[in-house]
C-alpha cells in the first residue's frame, strides 16, 4: 500500500463525497441504483467506528470499497492518505459467514492469512497458538471446523483475523448468525482482544446494543440511497462491561436516539413501498 | 422514544434526508451509459478474440501441413473444405448424415426420457430402488459400448441397433443424475409443502422436479456427445451408411480429408444439439443465482 506520510493524526480511512452507483443488470432493467450517496467520513487511527442502517443501505458496499473489492463511482476514498487501487491487503476483512476452510484444522485456518502474507513458519505457528489461546480454544487445534460449534467457529475466525495483527479491521456483521447468548460472549471477547491492541476497526451491525458496546463512534445511514443521517460519540468509558452495559449512564439515551433515527429510516421505507403498491 | 429533539451532546452530526438532486440523477444516467458501453465493448472484444483464435488455429494447420507435417496424415483445412463441399453437393453427406442424426437423436430422446422417467418412478417404489441400486451402480461401471457388438447381433445392422447403443449410453447418465438430483432435495422444503397439504404427485412436480433440474440438465448436456458416440460406434462396427461408415470408408481409402469432412459434419450436428440444451438451460434454470455481475445491495 501507500507508504504515506508519518503524521499520526492522519485519518486511516478518509471518505470525501463518496458515491457508489451500481449500473443495474443490463439485460433486465438497465436502471442504475445509487447505493451510497456523498459519504463524508474519516476514521482516526485506533478508532472503533460502527455503521448502522436499514438493510440495503450500502453499509457493506462501503466496507467493500475500503477493502478495495469494489470501485467507487465518484468522490475520494483514501486509505492512510493514499487512493485505494485494487484489493487492499493492508486490512483484515471478516464477513458474516465464517469462511473457514473445511479441509484445514483450526490451527491451519488461523495460520492461513499469515501463510499468505509470507510470515515465517515458526512465527505463524507461534502467533496462531497464542491467539487460539486468547480466544479460549486451546486443545482444539487439531479439530476441523465442522467439529466445532458456531460460536467456536466464530472465535477461530476472529483469531485468524487478529493473529497477523493488521492495522485495520473490517467486520461485516460478524456475529449476525449467532444466538443471542453466544453473541454477547463474542462481543465480550472481541472487546477484550481489541482493547489490548486498539486497531482501527470499521464494524457493521444491525444490533444497536452491539454498536454501543463496541464503538467509539456510531454512524447511522439512511435507507437507500445510503447517506449519513447522524453520527454519535459513545460517551461510555472503556474498558466496558458487555454484560451490564444497559445499566451504564448514557446508554439508554444513546440507544433511544439511535433507534429514533433508525426507525425513521425503516418506516419511511415501508411507507414508500406502500405508496408504490397502492399506486399500481 | 421521546428523546429526539433533546440536544444530545453525543450527537455530532444530524442531517435531513433529501431526494436525489438533478446532478445525482445525471450521475446515475452516466453510470448506466458507461456500463452499457463497457458491456458492448466486452462482447465485441470476446467475439473478435474468438474469430482471431479460430483463424489462427486453422491458419496454423494450413501452413504447417506440408512444410512441417506430412499432409498425407493430417490433411489441410482447405482440402477438407473442398472435400466437405463436394460431399454435400453430391448428396452423399446429407444421405449419410440423416442416418447418423436419426440414430443419435432417437437414442437421445429414448435414453434421456427413459432415464429421467425411471429416476422419478423409483421415487414411488423405494423398496425396488433399494433392491436394484447396487446393480445399477455396477452396471453403470461397464463401458456401455462394450455391449455394442451384441446389440448388432440382437437388432441387426440397420439403424435400430445404433439407436439401441445410443439409448443405452444415454439412459444411465440421465437415470443416475436424476436420482442424485432427487436425493439432493431439501428435507425442509418437502416438509414445509407437505404441511401445506401437498400430496406425493404435487411434491414431485412442484419441489422434486425443479430441485433436481440442474442435475437433469447437466445429464442432458453430457448426453449430446454420448448419443453421438453410440451412433458412431454402432456404425463403425457394422453398417453400410451413416457418418461412421463414411469415416471408415475414407480411412480404408487413405482419404484423410474425407474423414475430416465427415467429422466436421458431426461437429455441426453436435453444436446445434448443444444450442438446444443451452436454450433449455437458460429457460428453466434462470432462477439460479448468476455470477457476480449485477447489483447485490446487502447490509
Amino acid at each position: 500500500m501507500n507508504p504515506a506520510s508519518n503524521s499520526s493524526d492522519m485519518p486511516v480511512v478518509e471518505s470525501r463525497g463518496v458515491y457508489k452507483i451500481y449500473p443495474g443488470r443490463i439485460e433486465r432493467t438497465g436502471k442504475a441504483f445509487t447505493a451510497l450517496r456523498g459519504i463524508d467520513l474519516s476514521i482516526r487511527k485506533g478508532e472503533f467506528v460502527t455503521l448502522v442502517g436499514p438493510s440495503g443501505c450500502g453499509k457493506s458496499t462501503f466496507l467493500n470499497m475500503v477493502a478495495g473489492l469494489i470501485d467507487i463511482t465518484e468522490g475520494d476514498l483514501l486509505y492512510k492518505g493514499g487512493g485505494i487501487q485494487g484489493v487492499n491487503t493492508d486490512v483484515a476483512y471478516v464477513t458474516q459467514a465464517d469462511n473457514l476452510l473445511p479441509w484445514r484444522n483450526l490451527l491451519g485456518n488461523v495460520e492461513l492469512a499469515m501463510e499468505l502474507k509470507g510470515f515465517s513458519l515458526s512465527e505463524s505457528r507461534e502467533r496462531a497458538k497464542r491467539y487460539i489461546q486468547m480466544v479460549g480454544l486451546e486443545g482444539f487445534e487439531e479439530f476441523y471446523p465442522h467439529e466445532l460449534s458456531g460460536g467456536m467457529q466464530k472465535r477461530v475466525g476472529i483469531a485468524r483475523t487478529l493473529a497477523w495483527e493488521p492495522d485495520t479491521i473490517l467486520m461485516d456483521e460478524p456475529f449476525g448468525p449467532l444466538d443471542a447468548q453466544t453473541r454477547t460472549l463474542m462481543q465480550d471477547e472481541l472487546l477484550k482482544l481489541w482493547e489490548h491492541r486498539e486497531q482501527t476497526t470499521l464494524f457493521i451491525t444491525h444490533d444497536l446494543i452491539e454498536s454501543i458496546v463496541l464503538s467509539d463512534r456510531i454512524v447511522v445511514l439512511s435507507r437507500a440511497p445510503g447517506q449519513i443521517v447522524s453520527m454519535y460519540e459513545v460517551p461510555i468509558p472503556r474498558p466496558r462491561d458487555v454484560f451490564h452495559i444497559h445499566e451504564v449512564e448514557g446508554f439508554q439515551d444513546l440507544y433511544n436516539a439511535l433507534w429514533n433515527d433508525l426507525k425513521r429510516e425503516i418506516t419511511a421505507d415501508r411507507m414508500e413501498s406502500k405508496d408504490r403498491n397502492s399506486s399500481e | 422514544m421521546n428523546t429526539d429533539g433533546s440536544p444530545l451532546k453525543m450527537r455530532i452530526i444530524s442531517r435531513e434526508v433529501t431526494p436525489l438532486t438533478d446532478e445525482e440523477y445525471a450521475l446515475e444516467r452516466r453510470v448506466e451509459e458507461n456500463a452499457a458501453a463497457a458491456a458492448k465493448e466486452l462482447r465485441k472484444k470476446t467475439i473478435l478474440s474468438r474469430i482471431v483464435f479460430f483463424f489462427a488455429a486453422v491458419g496454423l494447420w494450413e501452413l504447417l501441413s506440408g512444410p512441417v507435417i506430412d499432409p498425407f496424415f493430417v490433411s489441410k483445412p482447405s482440402r477438407i473444405i473442398v472435400s466437405w463441399v463436394g460431399d454435400v453437393l453430391s448428396g452423399d453427406m446429407i444421405y449419410h448424415a440423416q442416418f447418423t442424426l436419426i440414430e443419435a437423436l432417437s437414442g437421445y430422446f429414448i435414453g434421456t426420457t427413459g432415464g429421467i422417467v425411471c429416476g422419478f418412478a423409483l421415487l414411488y417404489f423405494p423398496s425396488i430402488y433399494r433392491m436394484i441400486q447396487p446393480f445399477i451402480v455396477a452396471f453403470y461401471g461397464i463401458p456401455r459400448i462394450a455391449l455394442a457388438p451384441l446389440f448388432i447381433l440382437w437388432f441387426g445392422i440397420g439403424i435400430s441397433s445404433k439407436i439401441a447403443v445410443a439409448t443405452l449410453i444415454v439412459f444411465f447418465v440421465n437415470f443416475v443424475n436424476t436420482t442424485a438430483g432427487i436425493q439432493g432435495v431439501s428435507r425442509d422444503l418437502l416438509n414445509v409443502v407437505s404441511v401445506m397439504g401437498a400430496g406425493p404427485f404435487q411434491r414431485m412436480w412442484k419441489i422434486q422436479l425443479p430441485s433436481a433440474l440442474p442435475f437433469i440438465i447437466a445429464g442432458l448436456r453430457v448426453s449430446v456427445p454420448s448419443c453421438m458416440i453410440g451412433a458412431l460406434v454402432g456404425e463403425f462396427i457394422s453398417s453400410n451408411r451413416g457418418i461412421g461408415f463414411m469415416i471408415i470408408d475414407a480411412q480404408s481409402e487413405w482419404d484423410i480429408a474425407a474423414a475430416f469432412a465427415a467429422i466436421f459434419s458431426i461437429l455441426i450436428m453436435v453444436v446445434c444439439m448443444n444450442g438446444v440444451v443451452s436454450f433449455l438451460e437458460k429457460r428453466f434454470l434462470r432462477w439460479r443465482p448468476q455470477g457476480p455481475d449485477g447489483i447485490v445491495p446487502s447490509g
